[in-house]
């Protein structure tokens, strides 16, 4: 790999540092071609549980200044549906592919692990800790720094892919549940989620989600998120993949500068598909500009103190 | 899934009493969309993460039309446009539909945005398609005129009575069992047979309930559905509807829909969400 947004990010080759993020690019094929592959490292797809998850009640989205609520409730396809039919359509995708895996109780994530370890095509597997809006299984396992240390080593026992663990963003200090998360095997954290939110219709006088609460991505989020990946690269050196807001390169460059070696892109997907290519192409001038060799020598490289 | 993405241009703004009609140069996707699809707009100006999803009113030739009812900031900001600005379509989003032989097109309000390109195309290929119309006031029977320059045998209802007949659409059925006729078979202890012919209907949630209900739930509806979207290509899931299969279960509208026959989903759970 000689050109310069190559990177390699948790224990995977990247031909560029855009990661696609779960739930938000379906299982791969489903863009289509108004994505541009060529300028996307990797997919995460969509969450797989080990059985099929229905959802949560509608209204399951809401645009709020700067971002998205949703409330998806990781409705997928299940384990069997996902091996027999999801992974290999998205075998042509040309770049890596990683599942993200959630379930309710850790032992679900265990079993889906072992049965993702065999697959070639992946290249990793995300652990969804993070999400707000199934009851169990999500965000609770970030709150026990210990708990959470145990969950990353059982399911390290059964795989042999890079494992990512994918953060909540909401907690009192995250670089407990980062330093957890790398003492269980983790090879790469991913920093973080959507941040548990709501909406409300005044008029209807209810919530304006059917599941009440949600999450909130997109812009709204970056200043946040861009705090937590800073803290955990300077508290830990992992490896981080930012994952909060990014539209645009210097969205990206941000997140490099604070300490990740990739972003992950959702949201701002929606609006605006030709993302990925953008952003590699805005991080190849900024790289030539700056007059480094390559994005892997931008990570962490804020400058200290005032100017 | 040959999406495209199209940058076109505003040809003409034609107003439709609080909504309006736009007239979009953008050859490719008008080459592509069929009745029933839709596209997403990408909001002008930035600020807004999702783009709004609009049915294709009409498309001929290199044009392609979107009706658009401002009902928040990001509506009003399309309504505005002017005559030579750009606009970031998606599509064509959706699968098209073809309705069954001498189905019964029902529009309500700005509904009829989502019919008339089909209403259309069968004029066009020399059928005479019929079309119930209802809405508010006369105001908001959007693209009455066009229907009228088509040659579309239409029936207009009014709640105001402001035009055409007095009530709602769904009142007006052709042929649709009476109350009359209803409380007697039902002191008969007897079932109506269900509506005969097909019904493709395109409007408000509560319109849609009235037609299950009126109709039978053996007859065969057709409805458009509309939900909050964001990506409109199947891949996030946030556009779900209640589904009868499986059990509690969903349809992500921009994948199996629009159009959604009625027997697919669950108007239990649906009645709970309005």
């Amino acid at each position: 790999m000689n050109s310069a947004v190559a990177i390699r990010a948790g224990g995977v080759d990247l031909r560029t540092p855009v990661i696609l993020a779960s739930g938000c690019a379906g299982y791969g094929p489903e863009w289509g071609e108004l994505v541009d592959f060529a300028a996307v490292g990797a997919v995460v797809l969509k969450g797989v549980a080990r059985e099929p998850w229905l959802g949560n009640p509608p209204p399951r989205l809401m645009e709020t200044p700067c971002g998205v609520l949703n409330a998806i409730g990781l409705e997928n396809v299940g384990l069997d549906v996902f091996l027999t039919e999801k992974l290999p359509a998205a075998a042509d995708l040309p770049c890596a592919v990683v599942a993200n895996v959630v379930g309710r109780e850790p032992e679900e994530y265990r079993e889906v692990c072992a049965a993702l370890d065999g697959e070639g095509r992946l290249a990793a597997l995300e652990l969804n800790v993070s999400c707000p809006n199934v009851r169990a299984g999500g965000m609770a396992f970030c709150a026990d720094a210990d708990g959470l240390r145990e969950f990353v080593a059982r399911c390290r026992e059964v795989t042999t892919k890079p494992l990512w663990v994918k953060l909540a963003p909401m907690l009192t200090d995250i670089v407990p549940a980062a330093k957890a998360a790398l003492a269980g095997g983790a090879e790469a954290l991913t920093v973080a989620n959507t941040l548990p939110a709501m909406a409300v219709d005044v008029r209807a006088r209810r919530p304006v989600l059917g599941n009440v609460y949600g999450g909130l991505s997109g812009p709204a989020i970056r200043p946040v998120t861009l705090r937590l990946v800073h803290r955990v690269y300077d508290e830990t050196g992992a490896e981080v993949i930012a994952s909060g807001g990014v539209d645009g390169w210097e969205a990206a460059a941000a997140y490099v500068l604070a300490g990740a070696r990739a972003v992950q892109v959702g949201t701002a997907l929606f609006d605006n598909p030709a993302l990925p290519a953008e952003i590699v192409a805005g991080l190849e001038e900024y790289i030539r500009r700056e007059m480094f060799d390559d994005v892997a020598a931008l990570v962490g490289k804020l400058r200290s103190g005032q100017v | 899934m040959a999406y495209l993405r199209e940058t076109a241009t505003v040809v003409a703004v034609e107003p439709q009493g609080e909504a309006c009609l736009l007239r979009l140069a953008s050859p490719a996707l008008a080459a592509a969309v069929r009745p029933f699809q839709f596209l997403l707009v990408r909001v002008p100006g930035g600020g807004f993460a999702l783009r709004r999803p609009f049915s294709v009113f009409d498309a001929r030739g290199e044009e392609v039309e979107v009706l658009i009812r401002p009902v928040g900031e990001g509506t009003a900001r399309l309504g505005a446009v002017a005559v030579g600005e750009k606009l970031d379509l998606l599509g064509p989003l959706g699968q098209t539909f073809s309705p069954p032989a001498e189905a019964l097109y029902v529009a309500g309000g700005v509904g009829v945005a989502g019919l008339f390109f089909a209403v259309a195309e069968e004029v066009r290929a020399g059928r005479q398609p019929e079309l119930l119309f209802g809405a508010a006031t006369e105001a908001a029977l959007y693209g009455r005129g066009r229907l009228e320059t088509l040659g579309v045998e239409a029936t207009y209802v009014t709640e105001d009575g402001s035009c055409g007949e007095r009530g709602l659409a769904t009142e007006h059925l052709p042929g649709a069992a009476t109350g009359q006729e209803k409380l007697m078979s039902a002191a008969m202890a007897e079932t109506l047979p269900p509506y005969a012919r097909a019904v493709v209907a395109c409007g408000p949630r509560p319109m849609y309930q009235a037609l299950f209900r009126s109709l039978g739930e053996e007859a065969r509806l057709y409805v458009v559905m509309e939900e909050r979207m964001a990506c409109g290509v199947g891949a996030c899931r946030g556009c779900a509807v209640p589904a009868r299969e499986p059990e509690g279960g969903y349809l992500a509208v921009c994948q199996e829909g629009p159009v959604i026959e009625a027997s697919r989903l669950d108007w239990l759970r649906l009645a709970e969400e309005v």
